[in-house]
C-alpha cells in the first residue's frame, strides 16, 4: 500500500488494484476560500491516477471541497458520513454511487477493505481504516475514537501499520468569548489515543491549513497544538512509538510489516514549502478592530438593505415567538438577558439591534454604532451575516470574523445569588438556521449555491463525464 | 453625617465633631500615571473644611498617593493598617501623628466612632464603618468581606444606613493571560454581602478610574461590571434594597436614619464629565500589537545596559539553581522540560527574543529574531517598562499593561508508570526573578517608594531625604 500526503487531510491511498482518495482538496484554497494549505504545496493533477473511490471523513468545508470533488469522475464511489445535506450535495454534483454510512461499516474494494470508525465527538465524523494484503492504514481525519473502539478494531481488523493521527484542535473560541485556555487535555488525549492504537508509525495529519490575508492575523491564535508539540507530547506519553512528520508529497509505503517514509517522493506534489512557522501559536499577538473584509464583494447598498431586512425579520421572529417554544428564545427569556447584534460594514460604519428579554414583551431598539447595554453582544461583518442569511456561505471557519462578548446577569434563586456562566446561542444565526422551510431545506439551499457556484468550472483532471 | 465623594475612592466624611478624609488622591493621573478618575473630576483642595483625621485603607497607589498626602497638614492624625510602607512614607513626608490600627478595632471619639473591618485577602487593608448620632456609613473600599465579618460589624455598629459597596471585579489578570471572561465568584460574593448587610442605600464605591494614555485600549476588557450593571443585578436579587450611583462631587446626608443623595452638592469637588462609556465592557474590542512607548524617556543605551544586566541575572539565577542549591520554581520547570521565550520590544520598534529551554541536565539559552517554536511560555514585554521595574520606578500595576504572557502549560510528565498532566499555567519566570531574586528584590517596595518620594521632593527643589 502506498499512502501519499497531498496537503491538509487529503491523502491518496494506492491499494492492490484500486486508488482511494481521502478528503480531496485539490485546489490552492479551502474552507470557502478563507484558508490555504500549510505547509504550502502545488499539485500537478495530470499525474493524479484514476480514482476508484473517495472517502469523506467529515461534513465540514475543509474535508468536503466541492470544487475538488467536481474534478473527479462522477462514477467513482463515495463513502461518506450520513448527512442529508451532504448526500443531497453529492447528488447535485452528479455522483451516482454514494454510500452514506454509519461508523463500523465495511466496504469491499477489490481485494481490499475499508472500515469506517466512530467519533465520540460527532455522528457526522468518521475515521477511515484501509486494509489490503500489505497492511493497514488508519486515517483518523478529525475523529475521536473511544478506547473501546480502538481495542475492538485491533482485535477484529488487526494491528495498525500507519496512523494519520488527529492531533490538532483549533481554538476558534478565542474570538468567541476570549476565554480560551490552552487545550492541555485535548493534547494529552490525542497522544494517549495514538498510544492505544499503537501503530508502527504515527504521523500527525489533517489540520494542515492557515488563514490567508486579510485574516492572517488569526493564525497566531487558533493553532495551539503544532505537529512538533504533538510529537513531543507523544514522546513523553509513549516513548516507544515510532513517529514522524508527514509533509505534502511524502509517500509512506506499507510492505511486509514495515512502513517506509519517502520524503517528497510523490510526482503529484511538484513543490512543497514548510511554512508552518506562519501558524506558530502566540496569543500575545494583536487583534485588529472588527472590520468587514467583504471577501465576496457584495455591493454596499445590498448589504445595507439585507441587514435592515434581517433586523426586521429578527424583530418579528422574537415578537411572534416570545411566548412560544423555540429553545433559543426560551433560554434568552429564562436568563432575562439582552441580546445585541452589532454589524460592521465595509466602510467601517456600524448598525446595531438590541433586544431586551427582561420583560413580558421584548424591547427592541436599533441604532447607529455598536450595541450599547447588551449583555450578549455579537459583533460581525455585514458580508458574513448576509452570506449566511442567503445561504451562500456557511463560514465553518469564521473565527476572527465573528466576536462575542458576554455579561452574565445575577439572579436570586432559593435564597442565593446565582450568576451563571452562560453562553446562549447566537439568536440571528439561529433564526437563519431554523427559518421556514426549516433547517434541512435551508441546508439544501446552501448546497445548491455551493454546487452551482462551481458548476461552470468543472474541468475534470481525470476525465469525468460532465 | 455628610459623606462626599471626591472621585475614585477618595471620600470626605463630616461626622459629629470630627471631619475625616479617607484615601486622599486629588490629582489625575494617579497610580504611576497609569489611570485617571472616571467619571472625570476636579478637586478644589483649598475649599475642603478642616481635616481632623486621615484614614488610609491600604498602600495601593490608587489609595495612597504621595503628592496628594503632601498637601495635607503634617500634624493631622493619620490612621492606617499595619503595613510598614505607609508609616515609612508618612514619616519622610513629615507627618508626626501616625497611628497603626488593626482590622476589627473600634475607636471612639467624643461624639462619634469608627470600626475598621476585616478583609479576607492577602492585602494589608481594612474597610471603615463610621457612626455618629445621625446614623451609620460603611465604606468597604476594596475589602473582601466574609459573612462572619458582616455579622461582627452588625454587632459592633448596628444597622447600616449607607453602604459604599465593593462592586467592580476588575479583571486585571487580562494583562497576563489575555483571557477576558465575565467574573462569577466575586460579584456573587459582593451581592450576597449586601443581602446580609441590608443597608438602607447602596452606592457602588471605590472603583472610579480608567486606564489612560498608552494603556487606554485595555479599558473594554478590564471592567466587566459597571456601576449600572451592579445596580441592575442588585435590583434583580434584592428589589427591596435601593441603590444609587455616586459621581465625584455628590454628597450623601444621613439624618435620623434616612439617607438623602445630593448630586453635585460638594463645594470642594465636581464631576467634569460622565465619561464611563469609555470603560464599557466589550470583549470584541481590538488589541493593538505590543509596542514600547518609553513613557519614562530612557536613553537607548540605558535600556540596552539594564536589559542586558537583567538577562544575565536571570541566566545566572537559572544556572545556579541547576548547579544547586535548588530553587522550587526552577525544579518544576526542569522536571516538566518547560521552555520560555521572552520577546523584548524596544522603543524603536525593534524586537529580539531571549529563549530558554529547561533541559534535564542543563538550561539552553539562545537569542535571535524569533521565539523558539512551541515555547511553553511566551512573554512579550516593552523593554523600557522592564527597565522601569528593575529600577523600581514604576509599580507592578503599570508594568503589567506592557507585559503579555501566554502559557501553553507544562505538558505531561511521566513518573514511573504514571503520566501527570499539568493543569496549571507555567509560572512567570521573569516575574519571579524580579519579585524574589533580582539584586534588590527584598527591598523592592521601599525602593519604589523612595523613588516616588525622591521625584516628589525633586519637583519641589528639596533634597531627596525630604524635610527630615
Amino acid at each position: 500500500m502506498l499512502v501519499t500526503a497531498l496537503g491538509h487531510a487529503t491523502a491518496l491511498v494506492e491499494v492492490d488494484r484500486a486508488n482511494i482518495l481521502v478528503d480531496p482538496v485539490l485546489g490552492d484554497e479551502l474552507g470557502e476560500g478563507l484558508l490555504v494549505p500549510c505547509p504550502a504545496r502545488t499539485l500537478d493533477l495530470a499525474r493524479l491516477p484514476r480514482i476508484d473511490l473517495v472517502t469523506l471523513t467529515s461534513i465540514h468545508h475543509d474535508h468536503v471541497d466541492f470544487a475538488s470533488l467536481a474534478r473527479l469522475p462522477r462514477d467513482c464511489r463515495i463513502v461518506c458520513p450520513r448527512s442529508p445535506t451532504l448526500e443531497y450535495a453529492l447528488g447535485r454534483l452528479g455522483f451516482t454511487r454514494v454510500l452514506a454510512v454509519a461508523p463500523n461499516t465495511r466496504v469491499k474494494i477489490g481485494r481490499s477493505e475499508i472500515l469506517t470508525t466512530l467519533s465520540v465527538r460527532s455522528p457526522t465524523e468518521l475515521g477511515i481504516v484501509i486494509k489490503d494484503p500489505s497492511g493497514i492504514f488508519w486515517h483518523q481525519g478529525d475523529s475521536v475514537p473511544s478506547p473501546e473502539n480502538i481495542d475492538h478494531l485491533r482485535r477484529t481488523v488487526g494491528n495498525i501499520d500507519l496512523l494519520f493521527a488527529a492531533y490538532a484542535v483549533q481554538s476558534f473560541a478565542y474570538y468567541g468569548s476570549q476565554r480560551a485556555r490552552y487545550p492541555t487535555q485535548y493534547l494529552h488525549g490525542a497522544a494517549t489515543c495514538a498510544e492505544r492504537i499503537a501503530p508502527r508509525l504515527v504521523v500527525p495529519a489533517s489540520a494542515g491549513f492557515r488563514y490567508r490575508a486579510p485574516m492572517d492575523w488569526v493564525n497566531s491564535f487558533v493553532f495551539p497544538i503544532s505537529r512538533e508539540r504533538y510529537l513531543d507530547e507523544l514522546a513523553r506519553v509513549a516513548p516507544g512509538l515510532k513517529r514522524d512528520i508527514g509533509n505534502p508529497g511524502d509517500v509512506f509505503e506499507i510492505r511486509a510489516g514495515a512502513v517506509l517514509r519517502k520524503p517528497g517522493a510523490s510526482p503529484i506534489v511538484t513543490s512543497m514549502t514548510d511554512d508552518t512557522h506562519r501558524i506558530a501559536f502566540d496569543p500575545t499577538s494583536f487583534v485588529p478592530p472588527s472590520a468587514d473584509p467583504n471577501l465576496d464583494g457584495y455591493p454596499e447598498d445590498e448589504l445595507r438593505r439585507d441587514v435592515e431586512a434581517l433586523f426586521d425579520e429578527l424583530s418579528a421572529f422574537v415578537r411572534e415567538g416570545y411566548d412560544g417554544t423555540d429553545a433559543a428564545l426560551r433560554e434568552y427569556r429564562r436568563i432575562r438577558t439582552t441580546y445585541g447584534l452589532g454589524v460592521v460594514f465595509p466602510d467601517g460604519a456600524h448598525r446595531s439591534i438590541t433586544i431586551d428579554f427582561a420583560g413580558a414583551t421584548p424591547k427592541i431598539t436599533r441604532s447607529e454604532g455598536g450595541p450599547r447595554d447588551a449583555l450578549v453582544t455579537h459583533r460581525l461583518p455585514a458580508s458574513v451575516i448576509v452570506a449566511r442569511s442567503r445561504y451562500e456561505r456557511r463560514y465553518d471557519f469564521s473565527g476572527g470574523l465573528m466576536r462575542l462578548s458576554i455579561i452574565s446577569p445575577a439572579s436570586y434563586v432559593d435564597g442565593k445569588v446565582v450568576i451563571e456562566a452562560n453562553e446562549p446561542t447566537d439568536l440571528t444565526l439561529h433564526m437563519i438556521e431554523v427559518r421556514p422551510p426549516g433547517p434541512e431545506q435551508n441546508g439544501f439551499r446552501h448546497m445548491d449555491y455551493a454546487v452551482s457556484s462551481i458548476a461552470g468550472s468543472s474541468n475534470t483532471a481525470t476525465g469525468a463525464q460532465p | 453625617m455628610r459623606v462626599s465623594l471626591l472621585g475614585h475612592a477618595t471620600i470626605f466624611v463630616e461626622l459629629d465633631g470630627c471631619n475625616i478624609l479617607m484615601d486622599p488622591v486629588f490629582r489625575d493621573p494617579f497610580e504611576d500615571g497609569a489611570v485617571v478618575a472616571c467619571p472625570a473630576r476636579e478637586v478644589f483642595y483649598e475649599k475642603l473644611p478642616r481635616i481632623d483625621k486621615v484614614i488610609i485603607s491600604h498602600s495601593h497607589l490608587d489609595h495612597f498617593d504621595i503628592p496628594s498626602l503632601a498637601r495635607l497638614p503634617r500634624d493631622v492624625e493619620v490612621l492606617c493598617p499595619d503595613d510598614p510602607t505607609i508609616p515609612y512614607v508618612l514619616e519622610r513626608l513629615g507627618f508626626t501623628n501616625v497611628r497603626v490600627i488593626e482590622a476589627g478595632a473600634l475607636i471612639e471619639f467624643e461624639k462619634c466612632s469608627i470600626l475598621t473591618t476585616f478583609s479576607n485577602i492577602d492585602v494589608i487593608e481594612f474597610g471603615v464603618i463610621f457612626k455618629d448620632s445621625s446614623g451609620v456609613f460603611w465604606n468597604e473600599v476594596d475589602t473582601v468581606i466574609t459573612p462572619g465579618a458582616c455579622e461582627f460589624a452588625r454587632i459592633q455598629m448596628g444597622e447600616v444606613d449607607l453602604l459604599f459597596s465593593v462592586f467592580a471585579s476588575q479583571n486585571l489578570g487580562f494583562f497576563g493571560s489575555m483571557t477576558a471572561g465575565y467574573p462569577l465568584d466575586l460579584p456573587r460574593t459582593n451581592l450576597s454581602n449586601i443581602l446580609q448587610i441590608k443597608p438602607k442605600l447602596v452606592v457602588p464605591g471605590s472603583a472610579g478610574f480608567r486606564f489612560a494614555g498608552a494603556l487606554e485600549w485595555t479599558n473594554p476588557f478590564l471592567f466587566p461590571i459597571s456601576r449600572t450593571r451592579f445596580l441592575s443585578d442588585l435590583a434583580r436579587v434584592a428589589p427591596e434594597i435601593p441603590g444609587v450611583i455616586a459621581n465625584p462631587g455628590d454628597v450623601f446626608e444621613i439624618e435620623g436614619g434616612s439617607v438623602r443623595h445630593l448630586p453635585q452638592a460638594a463645594p470642594f469637588a465636581r464631576m467634569v464629565a460622565e465619561d464611563t462609556h469609555l470603560i464599557d465592557f466589550d470583549a470584541t474590542a481590538a488589541i493593538p500589537p505590543l509596542d514600547d512607548p518609553n513613557t519614562m524617556g530612557y536613553a537607548p543605551e540605558l535600556i540596552a545596559r539594564e536589559v542586558e544586566a537583567c538577562l544575565e541575572g536571570v541566566e545566572q539565577f537559572v544556572r545556579s539553581a541547576y548547579a544547586g542549591p535548588s530553587d522550587p520554581l526552577i525544579d518544576g520547570l526542569r522536571s516538566s522540560r518547560s521552555s520560555f521565550a521572552l520577546g523584548l520590544v524596544y522603543p524603536d520598534g525593534r524586537s529580539e527574543w531571549w529563549n530558554l529551554s529547561f533541559g534535564p541536565d542543563r538550561p539552553e539559552f539562545t537569542r535571535g529574531a524569533a521565539p523558539i517554536r512551541d515555547a511553553i511560555v511566551t512573554h512579550r514585554i516593552a523593554a523600557s517598562i522592564l527597565v522601569a521595574r528593575l529600577r523600581y520606578e514604576k509599580s507592578y500595576c503599570y508594568y503589567r499593561g506592557f507585559s503579555r504572557i501566554t502559557t501553553t502549560r507544562g505538558g505531561s510528565t511521566v513518573e514511573g508508570n504514571r503520566v501527570h498532566v499539568s493543569k496549571t499555567d507555567a509560572p512567570d519566570l521573569l516575574g519571579y526573578y524580579l519579585h524574589k531574586r533580582a539584586p534588590h528584590a527584598a527591598h523592592g517596595a521601599t525602593r519604589r517608594l523612595d523613588f516616588q518620594l525622591q521625584t516628589y521632593f525633586a519637583g519641589r527643589g528639596e533634597s531627596a531625604r525630604g524635610p527630615l
